[in-house]
């Protein structure tokens, strides 16, 4: 007997069974399980897939950039598309639902990749999902910026989420900290003050193993190896990254602050 | 309450999965609870409104997130559905105003009779003009107003109809209103036949909804609205609203994220999990741990899961195999027995078991049957956890609430759960604001489930294999303090622990012969001063280790300071006592903690049980004896046998003026009024003065106390066990020979005398050691409360709502009664305005809220409970039923007491406003006459006058006038009152419940200038006014008098309820009993002295509280003071015994002694004195090292 699986819609989970709205439907209100964020949305677990909207009839060819073949069929055109618009909330949608493709059709039904599952995740799928996301983003955002951050935290979570600006401080006697609410609290611009590994997210909605798994999926092994040189070219890339840290405690309080 | 916002919304029909997906049927259906979106394909669409409520109880609940404020362009007809299931803020701001123009009324689990009551008046109002009223397992109160059509509940309860009586049936075991609901579903065929024909098709369709409703998933609450709209509402007349039947589920079974179906077979289920390809060789090895976790069926048939996932695979991810198991009803126990146990070798398939429903085994919010829980969770045999979801609050309110949890989630999944023997309420889920579903604490879930594993491996672990840490208390850090733990002696316990672990197979080594070798080796010379280099250290580490090995070392630096700091610090190393192969920390991170509590302690071994995770395992206190009478009491006892005998012999006066001058001589004096020595007495009253006297000193003589300490696994001897069974026998048993009750007595202590010698005690350490269940059991006084024993049961409180009960009820009511007489008899007949009294956490939880009901007698409210009998409403004794005025009160509420009763400070803050509120005269009702003075003379209102319930802040404990007294760091009685005021003057206010303790110091101390008596209880014989410091800690007595106008000393009293006739004694009174029965009383100290060690601590503690007596109340009389220093340091071979055994805490006494002296408490001649600062310096060199 199945249950969950037409209900999975989490406010912070991406969704492969909802239907997509026209563009003139108003977001749905907060009620709804689903984040209201609309456009483009893919339309059901089939590894290709048509945008529904106005400016769908764009065909994303497989042009592969990447050196092998991953998963014969998957597209990633589609996030490269919205990485490259600079549609970061969408290209944050995408990659989870190819996480969830990818996870194979058990994840798809259910809605949701188990930890256990990202061991059969093919490592240059991975790896083109996080070279994405450099590309497009200065080396700012991608699993393996995430997992650079991981490790400098000693696989410590909470640090972590606080350093990729997933948990906000609150404004408490004793010093705390709780989950952004998704969308509306994230970052979904590259600015100078965004946190380096703010994107793609893997929520916490169901503890942390999935993301430790991605994080810790040998697709990344580079990162440990090559930490050092990692940090050599975090540190060319540094005069971005000590200004935006420097910008972000300047601006954490600034009241139009988006997180 | 704001108004309703409402706009029209079309949505396509499948986005109504996710909208409905989050109502669901348990706890956790969360938040929004308010209206719901209803479309159909384009044939018609429904309006939906969500209204935005303030003021949830106990929460700042911000319900704009929730409001729906949908569209509807394209003019479609509109349903709004208002529901409200659960959660406690949603049902207390339920109005009439939302349901002005609801089509649609939906409650489920409306479980608290109070929100029941709104809810009940908010619905009452519409539901004639609602299209439909459905409600599902509730109160039957909110039962009642169903309504489908011709089908209506009001009359459920009176009707003979066999579909009511399922509901009926609310005395019924376990959970059984809810668990009927499921039975009626399933016999639904039967249950129509009974029904007339015209009503059928409408009880058919609730019946439908019914089985909707349970069905929980997405498409059943789809298809539940389109058949209740469509069937009910007029605008949809006519439109043909199709919906598929309910899809049933399984009630129970076991349920796996990643397995094809769900289990009916634990079996089966086994199989598909030694199949799953995911699995790494630990999960898949026969040697992984497995951890059974308990679900709630509502959470997965909704999909609101993700926490449950969570668990699991953090379990996964750690190496552990999980056996989830799900059942729908709110009785867990079967499931738990028949997916869990083998059924052929009755062993636990399992090494752990986690429920993650935060509920009781058995009953939910319901009524619960711990009996059967734990008769399951024994058959089960391994340790049982508790964990829970924010179920009241979203993570947000409860990381911002000063309250902490929400108390009624307190009272329902805390405290409950405890009764059943869960441990370890860990909150592992939040809920989101915007959705009400539950998600995972990332941090918490990764504690719970290292900790599930942790004690399951105890379960598979070889006791060679086991390593085990003893920690000891020593507070202050002081060598005298060493191993401090109530009536227990600490190092001759941990000794005979140690020999009996070593005798059944655990790897005890380097164990000394004796005890007291034990402690030597310990504490290493424990005559040495504290900070000698002689200290027994284990290990020197350094700060940065000791920051490596604690993460959490900055939040610690806020209260204690940079570290190495100077305890247990050379300056640069932390020092730690333990031997190496020992764990450093001694705070608890993953180790399972077992903790030895005693059993008459059931409050504080309930904060061990929350903050430190512990399996509190009860220890025995000493078996009470009579005090006994020595000396000159002595002599006055024998002098009275020998007047009875010889009264009329013509010896008569001669004997009766002896027993004048030996009673002078003892002090009785202010006890009893003695004409004066050599005076002529007529025979009458010669009989009459001597009849006084006799009754004092069989009041000292009979009074109960506990004799020397216990020691871990000793059961009490042949005279210990005899002793305890005359107390229980005396108790509340009035004097009479009637053969057949006697038979019923003696029958009772049979059982008795079985409890008593089945020492439990380190049966259940090894229990827990292996990986056991532990059975639970209340704490509380063995001798009032027999379920106490055996000892060695995890202790638990009560379920705090069940208080005060109706017994408790009783009793109070002769106390106040006795009090009031008392102040009235010394007062000219006045009746006092205003009492202060305390209300502490471990009394009522022995008492069943006896002092609680004080507070409620006096000002003159009953109170009422509910079906389930849950205390949770008031109301007023009629002035002429009650016969006096109402009394004016000042409660001060222990710290605990706040951790433990949240609800009942509501209660009364209640109870006290709405006596402040009557329409009395104001000499009939004092509460109203002081409130109506302080509004006006504060500028307030009368209900925020009417404060009167007082506590220390959230997260703070007492007045510190104890640590004060302690340390003796105190400058004058003044600086102690600030303190007092300061630390006391926090109120519960039940309009801003949500607010928790808040600041109201103008009021406190208006009221406390208005106090004619201050009042506390005494509960137990164990602990009196001297036996700890918290007694004098909260005494308000100087301070009253300090406040008041006219600078009047208000009266002192003290209730003891130890006995079976409870007393009202004044606070001198007591105090010089106490003095007498324990530190003046041979019986006491020879008793305490043989235990060595401690025993000198024990003494120095007594006097050093009756310090504490003099500071706060200057209620102890100058001869306390001089027969103590007589005993303790005139009798030249006492004194060396007391500084040779523990030098430290005779230092202690001697300058406390001197203190009673320098603070004016004592008056004594200048030789003693002398004497006292000699032996002072002398102790201090014999403990600095120095001419040994």
């Amino acid at each position: 007997m199945t249950t969950t699986n037409s209900l999975h819609c989490s406010i912070q989970h991406h969704s492969l069974s909802k239907r997509h709205h026209p563009l003139d439907t108003p977001p749905p209100t907060p009620l709804f399980l689903k984040p209201p964020t609309t456009t483009i949305h893919p339309t059901n677990i089939s590894l290709s897939h048509t945008p529904s909207n106005s400016h769908s009839h764009i065909t994303f060819s497989l042009s592969q950039t990447t050196t092998t073949s991953p998963s014969t069929t998957l597209s990633y055109d589609l996030l490269r598309h919205h990485l490259s618009t600079k549609n970061f909330q969408q290209a944050d949608e995408e990659t989870r639902r190819l996480l969830i493709v990818l996870a194979g059709e058990a994840a798809q039904k259910r809605g949701y990749v188990f930890f256990s599952e990202v061991q059969f995740i093919p490592e240059q799928d991975l790896r083109t999902i996080d070279s994405l996301w450099r590309e497009h983003s200065d080396n700012k955002f991608g699993y393996s910026v995430q997992k650079r951050i991981l490790n400098k935290t000693n696989g410590d979570f909470t640090k972590f989420f606080i350093k990729v600006g997933w948990m906000k401080k609150l404004d408490t006697e004793v010093e705390q900290y709780n989950y952004r609410s998704f969308p509306t609290e994230f970052v979904w611009e590259l600015n100078d003050d965004t946190p380096e590994g703010h994107l793609p997210l893997t929520n916490a909605l169901r503890g942390t193993q999935l993301l430790n798994n991605v994080l810790n999926h040998p697709a990344f092994d580079a990162v440990d190896d090559k930490e050092e040189q990692d940090d050599a070219v975090t540190a060319t890339g540094l005069k971005d990254n000590s200004s935006s840290s420097k910008n972000l405690t300047q601006k954490i309080f600034k009241p139009d602050y988006s997180f | 309450m704001a108004s309703l916002v409402s706009s029209p919304f079309t949505i396509p029909s499948s986005k109504k999965l996710s909208s409905l997906a989050q109502r669901h049927l348990f706890l956790h259906s969360f938040l929004p609870k308010k209206a719901n979106c209803y479309g159909s394909n384009s044939k018609a669409s429904l309006r939906v409104k969500c209204a935005a409520i303030g003021n949830g109880l106990f929460t700042q609940t911000t319900q704009e997130v929730r409001r729906i404020v949908p569209d509807n362009n394209q003019n479609l007809p509109t349903v709004k559905i208002v529901y409200v299931v659960l959660e406690a803020q949603y049902q207390s701001s339920l109005s009439a105003a939302d349901l002005e123009d609801a089509n649609i009324f939906i409650g489920s689990l409306i479980f608290v009779e109070e929100l029941a009551l709104k809810v009940k008046a908010a619905v009452e109002k519409e539901r004639d003009r609602l299209d439909a009223v459905l409600v599902f397992p509730s109160m039957p109160e909110v039962m009642r107003l169903n309504k489908l059509g011709s089908f209506s509940m009001s009359q459920l309860g009176q009707s003979k109809s066999p579909f009511f009586q399922l509901f009926k049936k609310k005395k019924q075991s376990s959970a059984g209103f809810a668990d009927s609901m499921l039975k009626l579903v399933r016999t639904l065929p039967k249950v129509l036949k009974y029904l007339p024909s015209d009503k059928a098709q409408d009880a058919r369709l609730y019946i439908l909804s019914l089985q909707f409703w349970l069905g929980g998933s997405p498409d059943n609450l789809q298809n539940f609205l389109k058949m209740v709209s469509g069937s009910y509402v007029p605008a949809l007349k006519g439109t043909k609203m199709e919906y598929s039947e309910p899809v049933l589920y399984l009630d129970t079974g076991i349920w796996h994220p990643l397995a094809p179906c769900m289990y009916d077979d634990v079996k089966e289920y086994l199989n598909w999990y030694g199949t799953r390809r995911d699995a790494n060789e630990n999960l898949k090895s026969p040697n992984a741990p497995v951890v059974g976790l308990i679900l709630q069926r509502s959470h997965i048939v909704t999909g609101d899961d993700g926490h449950y996932v969570a668990v699991i695979m953090e379990l996964e991810a750690r190496g552990a195999k999980v056996i989830p198991i799900f059942a729908g009803g709110l009785d867990f126990s079967g499931p738990v027995e028949r997916f869990l146990i083998d059924p052929i070798t009755k062993k636990p398939f399992v090494n752990s078991v986690v429920s993650l429903t935060g509920f009781a085994l058995v009953g939910g919010p319901a009524r619960q049957d711990h009996p059967r829980a734990i008769e399951a969770l024994m058959r089960l045999d391994v340790p049982y956890i508790v964990a829970l979801p924010l179920v009241f609050q979203t993570t947000e309110e409860w990381l911002n609430s000063t309250l902490g949890l929400h108390p009624i989630q307190v009272a329902l999944q805390v405290a409950l759960p405890e009764l059943d023997g869960g441990m370890e309420p860990i909150v592992f889920a939040g809920r989101d604001p915007k959705t009400g579903k539950s998600h995972a604490l990332h941090k918490r879930v990764e504690q719970l489930c290292t900790r599930a594993i942790k004690w399951g491996e105890l379960k598979r672990k070889t006791k060679e294999e086991k390593k085990l840490a003893i920690t000891v208390f020593s507070f202050p850090p002081d060598k005298g303090n060493v191993g401090t733990a109530a009536y227990l002696n600490v190092f001759s316990s941990i000794f005979s622990v140690l020999k009996d672990l070593q005798r059944d197979g655990y790897n005890v080594e380097g164990l000394p012969e004796t005890s007291e070798a034990l402690i030597e080796e310990v504490i290493h010379d424990k005559e040495a001063q504290f900070s000698s280099p002689n200290l027994n250290v284990a290990y020197k580490m350094s700060v940065r280790e000791y920051q490596s090995l604690t993460p959490y070392a900055t939040a610690l630096e806020e209260n204690w300071g940079k570290p190495p700091g100077n305890l247990n610090s050379d300056g640069e190393n932390l020092l730690v006592g333990m031997s190496d192969v020992c764990y450093p920390d001694s705070l608890i991170g993953n180790i399972p903690n077992v903790y030895y509590y005693a059993a008459n302690n059931p409050s504080e071994a309930t904060i061990a049980k929350r903050r430190s995770y512990a399996n509190t395992i009860s220890y025995l206190t000493p078996p009470a004896e009579n005090a006994g009478l020595y000396k000159g009491l002595k002599q006055l006892s024998e002098l009275i046998s020998s007047y009875q005998s010889l009264k009329d012999t013509g010896r008569g006066p001669q004997i009766v003026s002896s027993i004048i001058s030996t009673a002078k001589q003892c002090n009785l004096d202010k006890d009893v009024e003695l004409p004066d020595e050599g005076a002529e007495i007529p025979a009458k009253e010669r009989d009459l003065v001597v009849g006084k006297v006799y009754a004092k000193i069989m009041e000292i003589e009979s009074r109960l106390l506990p004799c020397g300490l216990h020691v871990i696994g000793e059961p009490p001897s042949a005279l210990e066990a005899v002793a305890t069974l005359v107390n229980i026998a005396a108790l509340d048993r009035p004097e009479d020979a009637d053969r057949d009750k006697l038979r019923t007595l003696f029958q009772f202590l049979g059982e008795c005398l079985k409890l008593v010698v089945a020492d439990n005690e380190l049966g259940s350490l090894k229990q827990a050691l292996e990986g056991k269940y532990v059975e639970p059991g209340p704490g509380g006084d063995p001798i009032r409360n027999p379920k106490v024993l055996p000892t060695g049961k995890n202790i638990h409180a009560l379920d705090p709502q069940a208080i005060p009960t109706t017994a408790a009820m009783q009793s109070a009511k002769v106390v106040v009664d006795r009090l009031i007489e008392r102040q009235k008899a010394e007062n000219g007949g006045k009746y006092p305005e205003t009492i202060a009294l305390v209300l502490w956490g471990t009394d009522n939880i022995k008492t069943y809220g006896e002092s609680l009901a004080q507070v409620l007698w006096m000002i003159g409210v009953m109170p009422v409970s509910d079906t389930f009998g849950r205390v949770n409403r008031v109301e007023p004794v009629s002035l002429e039923e009650l016969g006096r005025p109402r009394i004016d009160v000042v409660v001060n509420c222990s710290g605990v007491f706040r951790d433990l009763f949240i609800n009942q400070m509501n209660l009364l803050d209640r109870a006290v406003k709405m006596v402040a509120e009557l329409d009395e005269p104001t000499e009939q009702n004092y509460v109203r006459k002081h409130a109506l003075e302080q509004a006006q003379a504060l500028g307030i209102d009368v209900r925020e006058a009417a404060t009167r319930v007082f506590s220390n802040a959230s997260g703070s404990y007492s007045s510190n006038i104890n640590l004060a007294v302690e340390n003796s760091s105190w400058n004058d009685e003044k600086q102690l009152q600030d303190m007092y005021l300061s630390r006391k003057s926090f109120a519960f206010d039940c309009d801003a419940p949500g607010a928790g303790m808040t600041e109201k110091r103008n009021v406190f101390e208006m009221a406390l200038s208005t106090a004619d008596a201050t009042f506390q209880n005494l509960d137990s014989s164990e602990i009196s006014l001297t036996d700890v410091s918290h007694y004098f800690d909260s005494d308000p007595t100087n301070l009253v008098q300090n406040l008041r106008k006219d600078g009047k000393k208000p009266s002192a009293y003290i209730a003891d309820t130890t006995t079976a006739n409870a007393q009202v004694r004044t606070l001198a009174e007591t105090v010089r009993l106490d003095a007498r029965t324990k530190l003046l009383n041979p019986k006491w100290y020879e008793g305490m002295l043989s235990s060595g060690y401690e025993g000198v601590r024990e003494i120095e503690k007594r006097l050093t509280n009756t310090v504490g007596w003099s500071a706060t109340s200057g209620q102890v009389d100058n001869w306390v003071y001089e027969e103590a220093n007589t005993t303790f340091i005139q009798d030249e071979e006492m004194l060396k015994k007391l500084m040779n055994t523990n030098p430290n805490s005779f230092r202690k006494l001697v300058q406390t002694f001197l203190e009673a002296n320098g603070r004016g408490y004592w008056e004594t001649s200048e030789e003693n004195i002398d004497k006292l600062r000699q032996l002072y310096s002398e102790v201090e060199d014999k403990i600095e090292g120095i001419d040994r």
